[in-house]
């Protein structure tokens, strides 16, 4: 008997679409699984099952009538607590917001909704997006279901535990400096950020509106694009989503098209990074040359990437007092300690200084592809430069030592905001504490394509994306193990 | 207009040391910046810490000076993205 918990979204939206399961019968396991799992990992603000149920007897009806159903019929999904639903609160993991319903609905969750997704429930974040490590000090530790000692990483930080855990098919978070792709790199899944103007922010909590996007965690680089499919595409209520030819994503996976060439970033990104996540990542970028891929070694602008990386804060923070500058004169004691300090740099930076940064950003960008991604379609880089740190190692901080940990965790993923870039993580092995090690596939604007077809390429010829934490098999306690247990421990549970 | 009185004599502009050393984000600084436009309630602490983390962003912003065009709209950003965009993305 198959688990459709366990299942990919694609496989379950087929199966759905088939008649061979219906959508009541998902959300019970769904439903099962969550109650079982969401207290060890707490990675759920709410979880809504009456209102969950009640969609699922709906979409099962619907496909009774013979309607035509859209790709996502019936597929549960969470998100992370920041896009609105008129009449919902959306606490943006914020005691400021905890209590007040919005009036608005998000483009994104319009769109799930038409394609006939299920919204299970809320998903922790940390507190306003701001903070790479996933601590929240409004909710209980949410907890890296690899090994529960060890953070998640955010801010999408719910999002990436719940779809790691096989608790729902595929999630939606944002991305300002990495908060998608490191939570999916350290929870073992995919991570998309799509460029930027590719998904409507309407409705979606604002951080940084010049570096924010919004896009999918997903267990497979299939089940992301067809969520990007679902999402994608310029939207009348947000101006800086850009017209350019959208969808089409999931069916440029395996259809005909131009040969690609992968480049290995030399310099910047490579600096300094842990062996074990060296390793993985050679080993990955191998795989991807023997997938037919044209490999080839590009080297960096490491000074301008430098730059970018020391820019993206300024831009960042003063964007973020800007939108919080009303509340944080009158409720500071309503922050979160960290979150408040984090703030705080953003109300010092000139406004022209602010304006500079963002006057360099477009000759940076064309620097940089004409310097990276003119000899190459996709580029390579690990997603995180360290391995995973435990929960102990990155909370309390405080001053330089708070904005070191920052750096250090964000340094590969936030100057691709910077430079608007589409870019990807997708599973590539475990460190020997058996945590999660991701690889980051960077392309040109709007080239999402090229970036979904070398991940689905990869992961068809690899198995990490099919390993489950222990705790989604049932393990309670969590010391995980080497990379060779993990795959003999998952060989073992699917026998 | 009202007589103001000679301008207070400052050192030469050439005087690299005491303007790096006048213009250096300090706990002082921040205080009264902060009580003049900002009006937060920073603590002792914070502002002990904040110098840092403002000579780092004040660092990132004069790291470009020499890059900014005077005549470059922060809008440029968007048509550079549509401008690198592969022609099969279009």
């Amino acid at each position: 008997m198959i688990d459709w918990t366990e299942t990919s979204l694609a496989d379950t939206a087929d199966a759905i679409q088939a008649g061979r399961l219906k959508a009541r019968e998902l959300a019970e396991a769904t439903l099962d699984k969550t109650e079982g799992l969401a207290a060890d990992l707490n990675c759920y603000v709410s979880v809504d099952s009456a209102r969950y149920r009640t969609a699922a007897d709906g979409a099962d009806t619907m496909q009774a009538t013979g309607r035509p159903l859209g790709r996502l019929h019936g597929v549960p999904l969470a998100h992370k607590d920041m896009f609105y639903r008129k009449g919902r609160v959306s606490g943006c993991g914020s005691r400021l917001c905890a209590d007040i319903p919005q009036s608005t609905t998000a483009t994104v969750l319009e769109r799930l909704d038409r394609a006939g997704a299920l919204e299970v429930g809320r998903l922790v974040m940390v507190e306003f997006a701001m903070g790479p490590h996933g601590y929240n000090e409004n909710y209980p530790q949410c907890r890296n279901p690899w090994r529960l000692d060890h953070i998640p990483s955010g801010s999408s930080s719910g999002s990436g535990v719940a779809v790691g855990a096989r608790l729902v098919h595929g999630s939606l978070g944002s991305d300002t400096g990495g908060s998608i792709r490191c939570p999916a790199a350290a929870t073992g899944v995919v991570g998309l950020a799509p460029s930027h103007g590719r998904v409507s922010r309407y409705g979606a909590m604002p951080m940084s509106l010049s570096l924010d996007v919004v896009g999918p965690l997903a267990r497979t680089v299939r089940d992301a694009a067809l969520l990007l499919d679902a999402i994608a595409g310029p939207d009348p209520n947000d101006a800086s989503a850009i017209d350019v030819a959208t969808g089409g994503f999931e069916s440029a996976l395996d259809g005909p098209a131009r040969p690609l060439r992968v480049g290995i970033a030399c310099g910047y990104f490579d600096d300094d990074i842990h062996s074990e996540i060296r390793r993985s990542f050679e080993g990955a970028a191998d795989e991807i040359g023997r997938a037919g891929f044209a490999l080839t070694f590009v080297k960096m602008p490491v000074e301008l990437l430098r730059k970018a990386a020391d820019l993206h804060p300024l831009v960042m923070k003063a964007e973020a007092a800007a939108n919080h500058m009303k509340s944080m004169r009158a409720l500071e004691r309503e922050y979160g300690v960290e979150v408040a300090n984090r703030l705080h740099a953003g109300f010092f930076i000139p406004a022209a200084d602010y304006i500079q940064a963002l006057k360099v950003r477009g000759s940076f960008l064309r620097d940089f592809v004409a310097a990276a991604l003119t000899n190459c379609d996709v580029l390579l880089t690990p997603t995180l430069a360290l391995r995973v740190p435990t929960i102990a190692e990155t909370t309390g901080k405080r001053g330089k030592d708070y904005l070191d940990m920052v750096a250090g965790l964000t340094r590969n993923t936030k100057v691709i905001n910077f430079l608007g870039l589409p870019a990807m993580t997708v599973p590539c092995g475990f460190d020997t504490r058996g945590l999660p090690i991701g690889i980051q596939l960077i392309a040109r604007p709007f080239d999402e394509v090229s970036l979904l077809r070398v991940g689905h390429a990869y992961q068809r010829r690899t198995i990490w994306h099919d390993q489950r934490p222990a705790v989604a098999r049932g393990v309670a306690d969590v010391t995980a193990g080497t990379q060779q247990e993990i795959l003999v421990e998952n060989e073992k549970s699917k026998s | 207009l009202p007589d103001v009185g000679a301008a207070p004599e400052l050192p030469s502009a050439d005087n690299h040391a005491y303007w790096e050393t006048s213009m250096k984000a300090t706990p002082g600084i921040v205080r009264e910046w902060n009580e003049a436009f900002v009006r937060l309630q920073l603590t002792l602490v914070r502002l002990e810490e904040l110098p840092v983390e403002l000579e780092q962003l004040s660092a990132a912003a004069e790291s470009i000076r020499e890059d900014v065009r005077f005549d470059v709209d922060p809008f440029d950003f968007h048509k550079a993205l549509l401008n690198c965009m592969p022609r099969e993305a279009r």
